[in-house]
């Protein structure tokens, strides 16, 4: 199993996503991003930071994140954080977000998974991506989509090269703040498929 | 007036605690509201005597307020007024308790009762506050277990959960604890209404109960 390290940003969203039943025991540690002691991931195999967190609270521990995947970790990087402010080539266009888009009979959000032969989707279908859109990334060649638009727009990226021997694993998806504010199940699922697959990844 | 100690009069401004990035939201100007707006980690506890009321956002940072918790107690015991949205994970008031959420989330558990009609909500039907173009779920889903003595406005599920409700503390100050996403969309209706209840919110925000908004 991964060792994996949360930041959490004092929300009461992300207390019951990275502390609570059904998702804390994927957690190996949770630290409060204000306050990461220096020596806090060191132990770490993937460091989480999940959808909203304060971007002014990742701003100062972006040098820690970088090496931390120049070191060969992990960083993923859940929706709403506003990556572009704190990690070097990240670039995305907010989207004014429908949230009613599935009021309208046989509506679909119509997004795509891209990498079919990705391992994560033995873990999630299209269906656990599916509740809102707030934007998409500009992907640099090295950042491949992993889920898109149906117009090919990326919502959730890897990047194995630009900090190899680590990693980049970013998404525009919000599930931590849904989730953990008791509202729109597809969240749940996802967070579910999504980190099963972060811990049990060979 | 650089510790809020000489105040002669109430202070009629409300400081809003900002913790997303990105602008305040847009009612503040639009509604030329009396509101301050600070970055949440940029708060200085000796500001507070300044204002009349704090308003506490859903998204705020509960433990950085955990860690604020004597100047948030002694603003109150002071007369300060707050307002505060979302659920409780990490209580920062000797008055507030961790969120409960309803058991059950279908249409019956995520009902909005009317508990006690409050003048801000003269205007907003309950159904309003249950549904949004008919989606049930987006006020509240739950409660901050109230204080004995506190008035609830609102609770939710066949429980009655209390998800709004109002405390005169008897230590001084007042409380306006919403167990939900951020109240202020709720108090925006069609017109002729409008923002009315909006701004009957801030103007109940800034009523000090009584001349001694006293600093600490």
């Amino acid at each position: 199993m991964k060792r994996i390290a949360a930041l959490d940003g004092g929300t009461f969203y992300h207390r019951r996503t990275l502390m609570e039943p059904p998702f804390a025991h994927h957690f190996t540690s949770v630290h409060y991003a204000a306050e990461l002691p220096a020596d806090a991931l060191a132990r770490a195999d993937v460091v989480y930071v999940p959808s909203r967190l304060d971007a002014r609270l990742l701003e100062p521990l972006a040098p820690v994140l970088v090496r931390f995947m120049r070191k060969g970790g992990t960083l993923v990087v859940m929706g709403e954080t506003a990556p572009d402010r704190w990690l070097e080539d990240i670039r995305t266009t907010p989207l004014a977000t429908n949230y009613w888009w599935w009021l309208e009979p046989e509506a679909d959000l119509g997004l795509r998974i891209a990498a079919p032969e990705h391992p994560l989707f033995r873990y999630l279908d299209r269906a656990a991506f599916t509740w809102h859109l707030h934007g998409w990334f500009h992907p640099r060649p090295a950042q491949r989509p992993l889920v898109t638009t149906a117009e090919g727009q990326a919502i959730l990226i890897e990047d194995c090269t630009s900090h190899a021997p680590g990693r980049l694993i970013a998404t525009t998806l919000d599930p931590c703040y849904h989730h953990g504010s008791f509202f729109m199940p597809a969240t749940t699922r996802f967070l579910g498929g999504f980190l099963g697959w972060l811990a049990n990844e060979p | 007036m650089s510790n809020g100690k000489e105040h002669t009069v109430p202070p009629r401004r409300c400081l809003y605690l900002q913790n997303t990035i990105g602008p305040p939201p847009g009612f503040i100007d639009r509604l030329e509201v009396p509101v301050d707006v600070v970055r949440q980690h940029d708060l200085r506890p000796d500001d507070l005597a300044s204002y009349a009321a704090l308003v506490v956002p859903m998204h705020a940072d509960q433990r950085h307020l955990q860690r604020l918790q004597w100047a948030l107690d002694g603003y109150l015991d002071g007369g300060g007024t707050m307002l505060v949205n979302g659920h409780v994970a990490w209580p920062f008031l000797d008055a507030l308790r961790p969120f409960v959420p309803v058991r059950v989330r279908n249409l019956e558990g995520l009902t909005i009762h009317r508990e006690s009609l409050h003048p801000i909500f003269a205007d907003v039907p309950v159904d309003a506050l249950t549904f949004r173009r008919g989606v049930a779920g987006f006020y509240g889903r739950g409660s901050n277990p109230p204080p004995e003595g506190a008035t609830v406005l609102h609770s939710v599920g066949p429980d009655r959960f209390p998800l709004d409700w109002m405390w005169e503390r008897p230590r001084g100050g007042r409380l306006f604890v919403h167990a939900g996403n951020d109240l202020f969309d709720f108090l925006v209706r069609p017109e002729p209404i409008g923002a009315a209840p909006l701004r009957r919110l801030f103007d109940w925000l800034l009523e000090t109960t009584d001349e001694a908004h006293r600093s600490a």
